[in-house]
Parts: C-alpha cells; sequence; structure tokens
C-alpha cells in the first residue's frame, strides 16, 4: 500500500515571487486547492486556497477599505507555508492517512531526497480507500 | 379578443376605471406595497402581464373539491391571497392592500381538461394559454388550475400569481404550503406573521447604528455603492444590439423545459469549483449557441442576461411581497467551447459581486420602485427593440425532498417567468428533489420554434457533463456481500448549526471553538437550508495582509450574516446509505463535507472527510500484520 500508485503525478507548481493572483488562477484553472512552492526544482513552501481566501480582500466588499493589498503585487512567499509537511515514495497510505488527520492538512507533497515527485492529497486518499475496500467493512466487527 | 381589453391592473391612468361592484374597503389592517413590488404594478402592459408561476406535475390527479378544500384552507389563510392592490389616483402614494370583501376562492381555482393524447406538449398549450390571460379586475390577483387528462393518468397544478404580490423564492414557500404534510413541518414554529419590512428595519438601524459608531465606513460604503451603481448605469446605457428574441412582444406565450438530474450538475459544480447557479447559466448559453442562428453567434455577439438574486432571509417565510436584487451577466454564446463558457460567465459573476452589483442593483430597484413617476417615462422612452437586456434567468431552489399533494405525488415542479420590456425568450431554473428544471417561456412570434429548445437545452448539458468530464467516473465497487457499513456508522451525529440570521464572527467563532470547518445552516424546524465553510468565511473576511489579527478580521465581518454568503444547493447524504457510495460522491463533486437529512430535511448529522479518513485508517491498521 505504497503512495505511489495513488498520488499525482502531473504537478502544478509556483514560484515564490510569482503573485497570489497567479497562484489563484493557477489553482482555479487545475481545479486543485494547494500549490507546491518550487525554487530551482526544490520544495521551498506550500501555498493553499485557504492562504489565498484569507490573504484577498473580502468578496463582500469591504467598507473600511484603506489600500487592500493588490493581488497582482503581492508575492506567493509572503502568504506561503515554508514548514511544509512531506512524505517519501516509500511511506505507505496509513502513514499519509494519520499525518494527513494529525497536522490537520489537505495535502502532501512527495520527495525523493529533495527532489519533488508528486503531491498526495485528501481526495487521493479518500479514493484509494474506498479502491481498498476500507469502508466497505467495520474496523469495529469481531474479525474471523 | 374581448375579454383581452380589460386592463390588468387596476390603473386609474390607463382607460377606465375596473368596474367594481362592490369597492373595496380600506380597512385597517390594509398597508402599501412596498416600492418594488409596485413597480411591478406600474411597469405592467397589456402585452406584458407580469404573473409568475409554477406547474406541478402530479401522478394523478385529485377530486377538485378536496382541492379547492384545501387550497381555501391554506391559501386562504394568507392575507395577501384575500386583498387587491389599489393604486392612489395619479400613483401620488404608494398602492395600498385592501381586503376583498366579496373573496371566494372558487373564483380562483379553476379546473380545465386538456384534450386527447395529453402529452407534454398539451399541457404547455394549456398552460401557455392560462398564462397569457389577464386577471379579472376587482379581485385577488391569484389562481391555481387543475389540469387533467394528461397521459398515464397524471395531472398538473399551475399557480399564477401577480409578480407585485410574490417573487419566486416566496412562490415556491406558497406551493410548499399547499403540499401535503405542510402542518408538520410547520407544526414546532409558527411562522412569523407577516410585519411587512420589519426584517428590513432591524437591518437598516442596525447599519445606522453600525455608520454611526464608524463614520469613515459609512462614507466608504455609500461610495463603493455608488460606483457599482454607475457600473450598472454603463450597463444600461451600453444599448446592447438585439437578437432574434428581442423586439415589440405580443400576448402570445410558449413555455417548454427540461430537466436535468441535480447530482450531475452538482458534479459539474465541482469539478468547474463554480456555483450552481453558474452551471445552469452555463446550461443555457450552450442551449442559445445551438439554438440562434449561426449569425447571432459570432464574436462579440453575447446575451446580456438580467439574473435576479433573492435576498431573502428563512426567517422572513411567508412574509411574501419581493425580496430580490440582481445582477447582469453576459452569456457568451460566442464561445465555442463548453467549459470556456461556463468559466467565463463564473469569472463574471464572481466580479460582479465582489464589485457589489447586487446591493446597487437593490439600490437602483428601491429608487425605481419609489419614483415610478420618473422610471416609467425612462423605460418607455426606450425602444422596445432595443433593449437593456436580452434575456431574464432567474434560479429559484425548490425542495430537497419529494412533496406530495393530497396523497399524490409531485414528480416535477416548472417555474414560469413573465416576458416584458422587449425580452421575447426568459429562462427560470428550479431545483426539486433531485432534479432541475430550465423552463423557457418565449414569445409566440419572436420564437416560433420555441419546442426546439429543451433539446437544445439537454444537449448543452450533455456537453458540458462530458467537457468536465463527469461523466466518465466509475461506478464504486461493489461492497462485499453481507457487509454494508453505512454513513449511520461513520458519520458525526453532534453537528454544530447556526441559523441563517446568525452573525459570521459567531460562526467563525463556533468554528473555532469546536475545531470544524463545515456549518450546516438550518432552519427552526432543524431543516437544512445551507452550508457555510471556513473557506467562505476566509473569502468574506477581509485580507489578512492588512488585518493580521485574526480577531479583528472576525470584526471586519460586520453584521454580514450566514444568510449572506451560505452555500443553497447542498449535497447531502442519507443516512442509510452505503459510505463508500457517499465517500466516492464527494470525492467527484470535489467537496469536504455532507450533510446527513432525513427524508423530510431534517440535519441528523455530517460525514466529512476526516470522518472517512479516521474510519478507513483505524480498519487499515486493525489489517496490517503486527
Amino acid at each position: 500500500m505504497q503512495i505511489t500508485k495513488w498520488m499525482t503525478t502531473e504537478l502544478q507548481t509556483i514560484k515564490p515571487l510569482d503573485s497570489i493572483e497567479q497562484a489563484r488562477a493557477l489553482m482555479e484553472a487545475a481545479r486543485i486547492n494547494q500549490l507546491p512552492v518550487v525554487r530551482d526544482g526544490h520544495l521551498v513552501g506550500i501555498v493553499t486556497d485557504r492562504d489565498l481566501r484569507d490573504a484577498y480582500p473580502s468578496v463582500l466588499g469591504d467598507p473600511t477599505r484603506k489600500a487592500a493589498p493588490d493581488p497582482h503585487t503581492v508575492k506567493v512567499e509572503s502568504v506561503m507555508t515554508t514548514n511544509v509537511l512531506t512524505l517519501a515514495p516509500t511511506d505507505g497510505l496509513v502513514a499519509a492517512a494519520s499525518l494527513m488527520r494529525r497536522e490537520r492538512v489537505g495535502a502532501v507533497p512527495i520527495v525523493d531526497g529533495k527532489r519533488l515527485v508528486g503531491i498526495l492529497t485528501r481526495s487521493d486518499l479518500l479514493g484509494a480507500l474506498v479502491a481498498l475496500g476500507a469502508l466497505a467493512e467495520s474496523p469495529h466487527a469481531p474479525r474471523p | 379578443m374581448p375579454q383581452r381589453a380589460t386592463v390588468p391592473c387596476l390603473d386609474p391612468t390607463r382607460g377606465e376605471p375596473p368596474p367594481l361592484v362592490d369597492p373595496p374597503r380600506v380597512s385597517a389592517e390594509s398597508d402599501r406595497l412596498t416600492p418594488l413590488d409596485a413597480s411591478f404594478l406600474y411597469l405592467e402592459q397589456p402585452t406584458e402581464l407580469l404573473h409568475v408561476g409554477a406547474v406541478a406535475l402530479l401522478e394523478s390527479a385529485p377530486p377538485y373539491e378536496d382541492l379547492v378544500a384545501v387550497l381555501a384552507d391554506r391559501l386562504g389563510g394568507l392575507e395577501r391571497y384575500r386583498q387587491i392592490p389599489v393604486r392612489a389616483p395619479l400613483d401620488v402614494a404608494a398602492p395600498r392592500w385592501c381586503a376583498d370583501p366579496a373573496f371566494d376562492p372558487r373564483r380562483h381555482i379553476h379546473h380545465v381538461t386538456v384534450p386527447a393524447p395529453g402529452d407534454e406538449a398539451a399541457l404547455q398549450l394549456a398552460l401557455q394559454e392560462i398564462f397569457a390571460r389577464p386577471f379579472p379586475v376587482g379581485q385577488p390577483l391569484w389562481e391555481c388550475h387543475l389540469i387533467e387528462g394528461l397521459a398515464d393518468g397524471r395531472a398538473a397544478l399551475l399557480t399564477k400569481v401577480h409578480h407585485c404580490m410574490i417573487d419566486g423564492v416566496s412562490g415556491m414557500q406558497v406551493l410548499e404550503m399547499m403540499t401535503d404534510g405542510w402542518e408538520e413541518r410547520s407544526r414546532q414554529v409558527a411562522p412569523s406573521p407577516p410585519t411587512p419590512g420589519g426584517m428590513g428595519l432591524v437591518r437598516r438601524a442596525e447599519q445606522v447604528v453600525d455608520a454611526l459608531a464608524h463614520p469613515t465606513r459609512a462614507v466608504e460604503a455609500v461610495r463603493a455603492t455608488a460606483a457599482a451603481a454607475a457600473a450598472i448605469v454603463d450597463v444600461v446605457r451600453t444599448k446592447a444590439a438585439p437578437f432574434s428574441f428581442n423586439g415589440a412582444l405580443g400576448r402570445d406565450r410558449r413555455i417548454a423545459w427540461a430537466t436535468f438530474d441535480l447530482d450531475e450538475v452538482l458534479a459539474m459544480r465541482g469539478a468547474a469549483g463554480c456555483k450552481v447557479n453558474d452551471v445552469a447559466l452555463a446550461v443555457i448559453a450552450g442551449a442559445l449557441r445551438r439554438f440562434l442562428p449561426v449569425a447571432e453567434t459570432v464574436p462579440p455577439r453575447r446575451v446580456r442576461a438580467l439574473v435576479p438574486m433573492s435576498v431573502r432571509r428563512d426567517d422572513e417565510h411567508l412574509r411574501l411581497g419581493n425580496r430580490v436584487s440582481g445582477m447582469f451577466v453576459s452569456l457568451p454564446v460566442d464561445v465555442a467551447d463548453a467549459r470556456e463558457r461556463l468559466h467565463v460567465i463564473a469569472a463574471e459573476m464572481r466580479a460582479n459581486k465582489e464589485s457589489g452589483q447586487g446591493r446597487a442593483f437593490d439600490l437602483a430597484l428601491g429608487v425605481a420602485g419609489a419614483a415610478p413617476s420618473l422610471l416609467a417615462p425612462m423605460l418607455s422612452r426606450l425602444p422596445q427593440w432595443w433593449p437593456v437586456v436580452h434575456t431574464v434567468c432567474t434560479n429559484v431552489p425548490g425542495p430537497r425532498e419529494p412533496r406530495s399533494l393530497l396523497g399524490r405525488r409531485i414528480l416535477e415542479v416548472h417555474p414560469l417567468v413573465p416576458l416584458a420590456a422587449g425580452i421575447g425568450l426568459g429562462f427560470a431554473i428550479l431545483s426539486y428533489a433531485g432534479t432541475m428544471s430550465i423552463t423557457a417561456t418565449a414569445d409566440a412570434r419572436l420564437v416560433p420554434d420555441a419546442e426546439r429548445l429543451p433539446a437544445a437545452l439537454r444537449a448543452s448539458a450533455d456537453e458540458l457533463a462530458l467537457h468536465l468530464g463527469v461523466r466518465d467516473v466509475a461506478a464504486p465497487a461493489p461492497c462485499p456481500a453481507g457487509v454494508v457499513v453505512t454513513v449511520a456508522d461513520v458519520m458525526s451525529r453532534d453537528v454544530a448549526t447556526i441559523t441563517s440570521t446568525d452573525l459570521l464572527s459567531s460562526a467563525w467563532r463556533t468554528m473555532r471553538e469546536r475545531r470544524i470547518r463545515h456549518l450546516p445552516v438550518v432552519d427552526h424546524h432543524r431543516r437544512l437550508v445551507g452550508l457555510v465553510t471556513h473557506r467562505d468565511l476566509l473569502a468574506a473576511s477581509p485580507s489578512s495582509l492588512r488585518l493580521h489579527d485574526e480577531r479583528d478580521r472576525m470584526r471586519g465581518l460586520g453584521w454580514s450574516r450566514a444568510g449572506d454568503i451560505m452555500e443553497s444547493h447542498v449535497s447531502t447524504a442519507a443516512a442509510g446509505e452505503s459510505a463508500a457510495d457517499v465517500c466516492l460522491r464527494m470525492v467527484r463533486q470535489k467537496i469536504g463535507c455532507l450533510p446527513v437529512v432525513e427524508p423530510d430535511g431534517r440535519l441528523v448529522g455530517i460525514v466529512t472527510e476526516e470522518d472517512f479518513l479516521r474510519w478507513s485508517a483505524t480498519l487499515l491498521a486493525s489489517r496490517a500484520p503486527r
């Protein structure tokens, strides 16, 4: 039950000096909620849909609006998380599930040494668990 | 036709005063129409009757006498349904609601039989005839028609109400009231007595208090609204070259609909990351592209649509009247790619919301209603074939669960919109019991081939579903025999909830305290009416780059309430469903939680990704070799 079989390998990434508007457009186009931030092929951070929503001005309009920062000029590095949790391709699904639950994160980049090779999202994990029949049995039922 | 010589509303400036046998008494309880409600009286023309309604398809016909009894009991109990709007001389003041002294529900409940074979076309023909007829003068402006003789022993109930009495949402509430089990559904808390404008006053008072406390905020709010209002004026000023369905309207209408699987619509929403309304608009845009002559779909031709938005709160249940605001959106009929069309619409709707267009529009409607003497000449001076908007697309959420009337199941519900101001084709969208209906109302002369619309709508939805990849998701693997884990096994039963009038800041506090990210919005009967997510709150709060402290951002949510941002088209699960099926549905629709509801819509639990992860991780751990 290694995670390599289930992780997403067609990766969308962004650079630290790109704008958060570029990040938003990329997430929207690819329908994803997390973007690994990469410099020279190395993972330096992760930016999520929540980070962006938090950084953007209110969608309800902001009556107190005093020069809310323009998303075209705000850099990804100013809103990203730098202390990124990662897993190795050799880790298992159970480890991934417990990490995601414990740390309350939606996705974990998979790195081989320093190289980013994939990302495992909660959706990937749930798809894998259903396929493995993990929702067809009760862990509480007596096992033969 | 002689019956059309009668003027459909009581308008002293237009021809003869209505021949009332017994003039309505201005009773003590009479009250004035709100400016917006009144505007629907002022704007009416003989060829532009402002009727709204819905047709409910029943599995069989109830006896007429039983229907009269139940409708008289339920609708006759609503004061508005026993009143007539009476306009002031020269419209110097808003019209008044006056009691009809001769009120008799029988005069409002009719019975027709369509000729064989009673197919959909025959039903639509009957609806067209009834809808094109003005209301008889001197009585309350509503009718119900029981239509019998449909194929397979089916029947239909058409409700037709003047727009000055209700908007789409209150129209649905009235339909809801007529269905079985309404007493039980509403027993716990009786609907609050109608106090017109009550809620609005509270809101306004709050805004005033808020403005006094933050004078700069008030100035900024006015400036922001003014900017959005200017944008609307720009839209209205930029005359739009007409489409073939725009022009002077005749009296006859064509009605046609197509029905869709709501589950697939929700999957499309998930795949595109937009609103259900955006998906419906994209289906309409694609249908128009197929339907219109090729010459009308070349770039940069776009169909400018007015999209009314209900601003009703669930505590205003059965207050009737109109609580609508609106936005403009350009339907990209010039774009060939279905996914791109949806993308264009979703982006424009989002930009409109961010610019506060809806609020400014609300203001504009308020001004229009208050000063018909200003608005009417302005509208009438615009040549009808040179429209400000080309079409109207209105979306009304219906009941999530199946309903019945006198023990007969309601199979489908289709909404009906009025046409006016040179708009010869309009659409209404309604979701009901796992289906979504898009119903077109068309002017018979301007759109002579309206019967082609349902096929165009269906083809457009098919195209969009294929492009978004929601059609080829593999079915879940069947559970091993004898073991079915259900949603009830996995779900959390201790659900934190809010109501639509709760402040967003208190929603934020609840999420923080309970460490949760989804809050179902329920009504007084604990029925699900919407969902607010942590993501919605982040998007609604001021930028974290400006206000670093979370408490300041919470304060920045001001007087905004759950109802202002909640998603009302919520995917739900039943407690008895297979957990694996429901988990895959969540993955497919790209959503993080599913509220679990009873058949009557009451909330009993919630399942989140976290619940599924916990369950399966425990199981996998127990399987692992020790």
